[in-house]
């Protein structure tokens, strides 16, 4: 049923309508322009239901304009259903009908029309009730009080008081009125609006100091929706207190402290300056070495660095005897190469001779000992005339260069274990006091190298073989080295197998330190092929040891594991 | 420019302008939630039960509940009353506006149905009536409004679209109604010191048939809301004015 009723509803309102013309409130009577129309009631208005006029206008029909031309007549069911005339046509206000509190009936509806009595035809017409046609009048008395002024100067809060419209009836309950305040800025468009009031006062927050406002009031039946006239604006001001006297001295005394407070706080800083350094930038301590000084480190000469430190006790002889790595060399004297062995004792007796200069040599198996936590530097002069001595020796003298040979391996360890003890003398004139970490082993073992002072082929070599270390990165990056820039590697390379080279970390046996050494690989690429660059080199090549070698446990090379490895980070 | 209760404060009643209709249903609803909660409670505050005496008979003046009291409470009611009347006229124009317009259905002037007890319809009239008449009138009426709400209320259950509001209101207004006879009915005994004149049932005049013609039953539905509005205006005004008499009689009879 429900579904039906809507759908007649539906239907039935888009019919034509039972013309009864009614409306409520201000769509009572349409607004359309006068200019169009013919005779057409223009409102009807109650303002304290009690009585109630209705207007009219003759539109273009200028000939009904004059006075009797058009009537009003209405009718109420109060009374009767017949059609009465207007009771009172105004004499003053054109137009105008008027029905004064006999003839009005609240509750009740009217019906009014607008009629040409000669032509007997009816222009226009409206039903209303009256209490739905009152617009009360507009309030009066208004005034406003100053209820406080803020802190700053900058805002105030007033109160507006009005009274009811004296035609409305308010005291004895007979309308119940409900007020609109509404204020804005003098001279701005936008009214600002308050809610309802009930009541005949009404405050104002936060209003500008030195703005003009202007203030206006309406009113309305309290449940109506018809609102009558704005009563006459009230305009309200209020004075910015300028800022008290007593408050600029403070201000300015206290801007004075502050600014003497700022000068004493730099004069004490200037003053102060190397203290608060010391406080806020605490120097960070140098690297120290207990009881020596850093700058006699620095600066001082070599002989007195020499009894400063051989006084020291942390490089007393028996230091070394918990090192392990040390017994790797040993010192074989009894090898039947008579040349060494010639060659060791000369060295040896050199190196007793040498002792009044505080070298602490041992010619015993503690002798390979050659590190670099040996203490003693030796005299530059007498190293020098020991390099003048060995120089047939001296191509490998000059650092810890090992070389690469095809000789007899056993031999060449042996050579290069005995010369290492040798060898540190004079290397030790160009060498720093503290090590260096060259590089890491794969397997994660540090190398150590000796830090070289200014000796120019040792800087040439460093340099090529940072180079070449550079250009190994580039190989190895990459899990496969293409045959040219293999062949790169191997032009790179100076024939001569004995490229001096000044460390590396070669184990007996295994890829691992091949590989990722590059000067190794571009020193046995003279002798394979490209291809054979990741591949373990053949077992004779011999692995030419240094001062410092790492003891690493060989490892089964393989492609795979050279590969893997290759790609490890250095 | 249409208006809405937002809040039900007594003393400080807020309109919010209604500006779109969908958005009016939405906002009646949780706005009557809240509405009929408040209500719901003020009743308990503002009227409570003007029979509940305490320990005392229903009919006896020993009650302490002061006629003032009593008064301001019944005004206030029909101040509410009407409210809701307006709000609910409104809802059922705006169902009628999806429909094509209020004004087919408006009655004309001669469908509210004339009451059984003639009531003086202009100010100067009721000033000089008297206090008894007036609220006996008021009574008279609020006895008579009571059913054809009831039977609007079921009527309106059985519309496809009718707005939640437009059911609720009604429904509240006709419970309103009831406590307001009540209290009506107390007030004449404390003032008057006579017995309420009850009316018998009140003489059936609109025409219960449920019309199977669905334009007539919305005609019928709307004439009950219009009519029952004015009559609430009516029932306010009255009772206002017996208020003032009863505070203050000499500058409240002035005509």
């Amino acid at each position: 049923m429900a579904h039906s009723l809507s759908l007649r509803l539906l239907y039935l309102g888009l019919m034509c309508g039972k013309g009864l013309v009614f409306a409520q409130g201000s769509e009572l009577f349409s607004q359309a322009s006068d200019a169009n129309k013919g005779p057409h009631l223009t409102g009807c208005r109650s303002s304290e239901q009690v009585t109630f006029r209705c207007w009219w206008s003759s539109g273009t029909f200028q000939n009904l304009s004059e006075p009797g031309a058009l009537r009003i007549f209405y009718q109420t069911k109060a009374l009767s259903s017949d059609w009465y005339e207007c009771p009172d046509y105004t004499q003053t206000v054109k137009n105008e009908c008027y029905f004064n509190k006999t003839f009005t009936r609240i509750w009740t509806s009217y019906c009014i029309q607008l009629r040409s009595v000669p032509q007997n035809t009816t222009y226009d017409e409206a039903c209303f009730t009256v209490e739905n046609i009152v617009y009360p009048d507009p309030p009066v008395g208004l005034n406003w009080t100053l209820l406080n002024v803020s802190r700053s100067g900058l805002h105030f809060d007033v109160l507006v008081r009005w009274t009811p419209p004296p035609s409305a009836d308010v005291k004895t309950g007979w309308m119940s009125l409900v007020y609109q305040l509404q204020y804005r800025v003098k001279n701005n468009t936008y009214w600002e609006m308050q809610e309802l009031e009930s009541g005949t006062q009404q405050s104002i927050y936060g209003l500008h100091t030195d703005k003009e406002y202007e203030v206006r009031v309406r009113c309305k039946m309290s449940a109506f929706n018809n609102f009558g006239e704005f009563s006459d604006s009230v305009f309200l001001q209020v004075a910015q207190i300028p800022s008290k006297e007593s408050t600029f001295p403070m201000a300015l005394v206290l801007s004075f402290i502050l600014i003497g407070v700022v000068i004493l706080l730099i004069f004490i800083v200037i003053s102060q300056q190397q203290r608060l350094m010391v406080i806020f930038l605490p120097p960070i301590p140098a690297p120290k070495i207990k009881g020596i000084d850093p700058e006699l480190l620095k600066n001082g000469k070599l002989d007195q660095l020499d009894s400063l430190l051989s006084s020291h006790d942390m490089y007393k002889p028996d230091f070394y005897h918990e090192d392990p790595w040390v017994e790797f060399i040993q010192l074989d004297i009894d090898d039947p190469a008579d040349k060494k062995n010639s060659d060791t004792q000369h060295l040896l007796g050199l190196s007793h001779s040498g002792s009044s200069h505080n070298l602490n040599l041992k010619n015993d198996d503690d002798s390979g000992r050659a590190s670099c936590y040996d203490p003693e530097i030796p005299d530059p002069e007498d190293l020098a005339s020991l390099l003048h001595n060995h120089s047939e020796q001296g191509e490998h003298q000059h650092s810890l260069v090992s070389r690469s040979s095809s000789a007899n391996p056993d031999f060449q360890q042996e050579s290069e274990v005995v010369e290492t003890p040798i060898q540190t003398q004079p290397s030790w004139v160009n060498m720093d006091f503290y090590a260096q970490v060259s590089d890491f082993t794969p397997a994660g073992e540090v190398m150590l190298s000796p830090g070289q002072l200014n000796t120019s082929p040792e800087k040439k070599k460093k340099e090529e073989e940072n180079e070449k270390k550079i250009q190994f990165q580039l190989v190895s990056d990459g899990a496969y080295t293409s045959e040219t820039t293999a062949r790169q590697f191997s032009a790179d390379v100076p024939s001569s197998p004995g490229p001096e080279q000044e460390y590396q970390a070669f184990p007996t046996q295994g890829v691992e330190g091949n590989l990722w050494n590059g000067d190794y690989l571009v020193s046995v690429n003279d002798s394979q092929t490209p291809y054979l660059l990741l591949e373990p080199p053949p077992a004779p090549v011999l692995p030419p040891i240094s001062d410092y070698t790492v003891a690493e446990p060989p490892s089964k090379s393989s492609f795979i594991a050279a590969y893997g490895l290759s790609a490890q980070p250095r | 420019m249409r208006q809405r209760i937002s809040d039900v404060n007594m003393n400080n009643v807020t309109f919010i302008p209604g500006n779109r209709r969908r958005c009016i249903l939405v906002d009646q609803i949780t706005a009557l939630q809240v509405c009929v909660v408040v209500l719901v409670c003020l009743k308990k505050a503002v009227i409570g039960s003007p029979v509940e005496c305490p320990d005392q008979e229903i009919g006896g003046t020993s009650c302490t509940i002061s006629a003032e009291k009593l008064l301001d409470r019944a005004v206030q009611h029909a101040e509410l009353i009407y409210r809701f009347s307006e709000e609910a006229k409104l809802l059922f124009d705006e169902l009628l506006d999806l429909f094509g317009g209020m004004n087919q259905y408006i009655p004309g002037g001669a469908v509210c149905a004339p009451k059984t007890v003639p009531v003086p319809l202009s100010k100067s009239e009721i000033q000089q009536i008297s206090d008894r008449w007036l609220l006996h009138s008021v009574l008279i009426l609020v006895q008579f409004w009571i059913e054809p709400l009831v039977n609007l209320q079921k009527s309106l259950e059985n519309y496809k679209s009718a707005p939640i509001g437009l059911l609720s209101r009604n429904q509240w207004i006709a419970s309103k109604l009831s406590s307001l006879e009540e209290g009506l009915l107390v007030l004449i005994r404390q003032i008057l010191g006579e017995g309420g004149l009850v009316l018998g049932p009140p003489e059936d005049v609109s025409d219960n048939t449920l019309s199977v013609d669905a334009f007539e039953t919305v005609r019928r539905d709307y004439s009950v809301i219009y009519c029952f509005r004015k009559d609430a205006h009516k029932i306010q005004t009255f009772l206002k004015l017996l208020k003032c008499r009863q505070v203050d009689r000499e500058n409240c009879s002035l005509f």
